[in-house]
């Protein structure tokens, strides 16, 4: 125990950890706040415009009422709620395949169900694609349409915390904390002393690999606190946590059956297991390599090039499949996307905590051995 | 002399920066070369692709585009109904291509020229200034800051002309890799990993003893560092400009381009500068390297004050990002985009109208932006000097 406290006293009171920490935190609040004071501006008052909008949400979307008279007592609040309500309407009807370019074409009910005949007329009722298509068929239509609500607080949570963005910020703050454990050692010549001690390498390895997996969760969930509770506090968006997910503006398409809150949950400790498997991960190249700066380069190439080249299509589906994608929950969650295990569908999220937890496995193996071979060399 | 020889040869010959730059260049040589390779099985055959277009390409012609747009939702309507019988052939395909690309310019260009809803406060179209400059001729305001800036965008946008609609396949991708976050990251990568570690790495070797105690002195060898940070930076960013520009356009047998007009680009419609692709690509790499110069000088004055590397990568990595993430609102904004790391991708000087308010004169951006850039290098190179003599 006191091995590893005084392990995560070494990640966490290091000046770098310490200052791109903060400088994510600090990012993290300034950017929700001058998001709100912008919107703020453009509605005027976001306590007023919280309060005349809420009549017109939760029922279905009535095109129509755009051009009914609304009764708003300012401009400002009108001019913007007709904007809002325009969007969720456009919205709408991408989930409904009423669009004329729609590219969210493929998993809109309507196509799903074209093409369901399409390929029983063709007679491919044993394919892999015909199994697809059902799953995905039956998923979909126990969703309800999206609705207009004001959730403009959630929006920001979602683009800013399970997106791309917020994610490169949190990597950022992994590899630097994590990268020298091992390295930093080496350079010092601590190694001979670690392994003279009556402990062993063996307990210092362990103390290390459970120091960064408890640092890394003490970095996400302080990001996601942070964050989320400044923009939900500005938009003052509290309410409205138990709506279904495909009412936030990167989730249109999804198909699962959650509420805002409980997709926030599970994609916070999707991301806290994805984190731990990452820090594992470059635990074990700070293990292999000696200089900082090269295990640095290696653990950047590693978090961030699945992030930008995984895609839903041919070889690059595979990049889906490494750690940091699973913090980048809109890619998860957001659509239907399934893997072809020997001939039966599996959806993505599954696949993914599975190879989460394989290479979980494979680091923890490895660590203990690549660190005893370099440093017997 | 020999000294900046030396300590050049020991940024460039050295495993990390040869490593690291290959990847990089694999990266957008790879990257270009199947966007290629995507574009000409989509077209079949790209001579006929560029002859075919000539017929389309010049000023964007009204009657044409409202047809063409018709035509384009009428197919799309039937396609949604039967896959099946909407089967092209190559010839057909390649003038789908060129057609949707026409469609998208001339949307493009009546936002150009007609009024929008979202022009009431900040209107980016000809009519839409126009007007605006009408209301604030009634209500008196003719010495206002709003006016001045109105009646300058307006009439810099004039000289500018219309968009108009060209070939400019190639180029759209080098643009989009050079001018915006793709070139950034890759140019300040090479530096985060070089330069951010110059001056702790003499600390942790134990050599910066040494140097003090040689004849030439620090305030020497700190000079020659920086000389050879800079000169390391100009190569990196025009090696990343000719690899870019060698396998974007080269491949597309699309030099010809260069002489067409910036707004043709679909992202750059909006600029109020009357400058060709060509010049935009020349334009964008001077400021490019002035960026990158301040980024590296900057890195420099956080390596000499901060004795271990990774401390100063950190620090460099929070100087790049922080303005990044900020950026996209409102007055803060405005003094964010200031920064090294955001006018280091070229797109924000080019891509739309935007002007500060001095003493009551609308200054354009690019100008406030270099006079500020050359200021905040004198000044790094000032500290980083005098830091080393301290300590």
């Amino acid at each position: 125990m006191k091995l590893i406290i005084f392990e995560m006293r070494k990640i966490i009171l290091r000046k770098s950890t310490i200052l791109i920490g903060l400088c994510i935190i600090i990012i993290g609040i300034l950017s929700g706040t001058f998001e709100g004071i912008n919107w703020n501006n453009k509605v005027g008052s976001i306590r007023e415009y919280n309060k005349q909008v809420s009549k017109y949400e939760g029922g279905n979307i009535d095109e129509t009422l755009l051009e009914k008279p609304l009764e708003f007592n300012n401009k400002k609040l009108e001019v913007t709620f007709k904007n809002e309500y325009d969007i969720a309407i456009e919205f709408k009807d991408m989930w409904t395949d009423d669009l004329k370019y729609n590219r969210n074409k493929k998993y809109t009910l309507k196509y799903l169900k074209i093409l369901k005949e399409q390929l029983k007329q063709e007679g491919k009722e044993d394919t892999y694609e015909y199994k697809d298509v059902i799953k995905n068929l039956s998923m979909m239509e126990k969703i309800q349409e999206p609705k207009y609500y004001n959730i403009n607080g959630w929006n920001s949570v979602y683009t800013f915390v399970t997106s791309t963005k917020g994610v490169v910020l949190i990597l950022f703050v992994i590899i630097l904390s994590i990268c020298p454990i091992f390295s930093e050692e080496s350079a010092r010549g601590m190694e001979k002393i670690i392994f003279t001690t009556k402990m062993g390498y063996r307990k210092i390895v362990s103390a290390k690999i459970i120091a960064s997996i408890i640092c890394v969760v003490l970095y996400v969930t302080l990001f996601y606190l942070t964050s989320i509770f400044i923009r939900l506090f500005i938009y003052g968006d509290f309410g409205n946590a138990n709506i279904l997910i495909n009412n936030v503006k990167p989730y249109v398409m999804s198909i699962y059956k959650f509420s805002i809150l409980q997709s926030i949950i599970i994609s916070y400790f999707m991301s806290i297991l994805s984190a731990s498997v990452l820090a594992l991960t470059i635990c074990l190249v700070s293990a292999y390599q000696k200089n900082t700066i090269v295990s640095l380069i290696i653990s950047v190439i590693i978090c961030f090039i699945p992030l930008f080249i995984g895609s839903n299509t041919g070889v690059s589906k595979i990049f889906l499949l490494f750690p940091s994608l699973g913090m980048c929950i809109n890619e998860v969650f957001s659509k239907y996307l399934s893997f072809n295990i020997f001939g039966s569908s599996v959806l993505y999220p599954i696949i993914l905590i599975i190879a989460l937890c394989v290479v979980f496995i494979m680091d923890l193996f490895l660590i203990y051995k690549v660190y005893l071979k370099r440093v017997m060399e | 002399m020999r000294l900046l020889c030396y300590e050049l040869k020991k940024i460039i010959i050295n495993k990390i920066t040869i490593f690291t730059s290959l990847i990089l260049l694999l990266i957008i040589i790879i990257s270009s070369l199947s966007e290629w390779y995507d574009f000409k099985k989509q077209v079949g055959s790209l001579e006929e692709y560029n002859k075919t277009i000539v017929s389309y390409e010049g000023k964007i012609n009204e009657d044409l585009g409202e047809k063409l747009k018709k035509e384009i939702e009428e197919k799309s309507i039937k396609s949604s109904e039967d896959a099946e019988a909407l089967k092209l052939n190559e010839d057909e395909k390649r003038k789908l291509l060129i057609e949707s690309g026409y469609i998208t310019i001339y949307n493009e260009y009546t936002q150009w020229i007609k009024m929008t809803d979202e022009d009431e406060e900040y209107p980016q179209s000809i009519k839409g200034l126009e007007s605006l400059l009408n209301k604030l001729k009634v209500d008196k305001k003719e010495n206002t800051f709003v006016y001045k800036d109105t009646l300058k965008k307006l009439n810099m946008k004039r000289t500018v002309g219309a968009p108009e609609f060209h070939n400019t396949a190639g180029w759209n991708k080098a643009y989009l890799i050079l001018l915006q976050i793709p070139g950034m990251v890759l140019i300040s990568i090479m530096l985060i990993l070089n330069i951010a570690t110059m001056f702790s790495k003499e600390e942790k070797n134990g050599m910066k003893q040494v140097i003090l105690a040689t004849k030439n002195g620090h305030r020497k060898i700190a000079l020659t560092k920086i000389g050879a940070s800079l000169i390391f930076t100009v190569i990196w960013v025009t090696i990343v400009y000719l690899v870019t520009l060698t396998f974007n356009i080269l491949p597309y047998k699309n030099l010809s381009a260069a002489n067409c007009s910036l707004n043709s680009l679909f992202a750059y419609v909006q600029t109020p500068y009357k400058l060709t692709l060509g010049q935009g690509i020349i334009f964008t790499y001077l400021t490019t390297i002035l960026s990158a110069c301040i980024i590296s000088i900057v890195f420099c004055a956080f390596s000499v004050s901060v004795k271990n590397s990774l401390s100063s990568i950190g620090i460099a990595i929070t100087f790049l990002i922080t303005p990044l993430f900020l950026v996209n609102s409102g007055f803060i904004a405005h003094i964010l985009a200031l920064f090294p790391s955001v006018t280091i991708a070229g797109s924000i000087f080019l891509k739309s109208y935007s002007s500060y308010n001095i003493m009551g004169m609308p200054v354009t951006y690019p100008v406030v932006a270099i006079f500020i850039l050359i200021l905040l290098m004198i000044i790094c190179t000032f500290y980083t000097l005098k830091k080393y003599n301290h300590n």
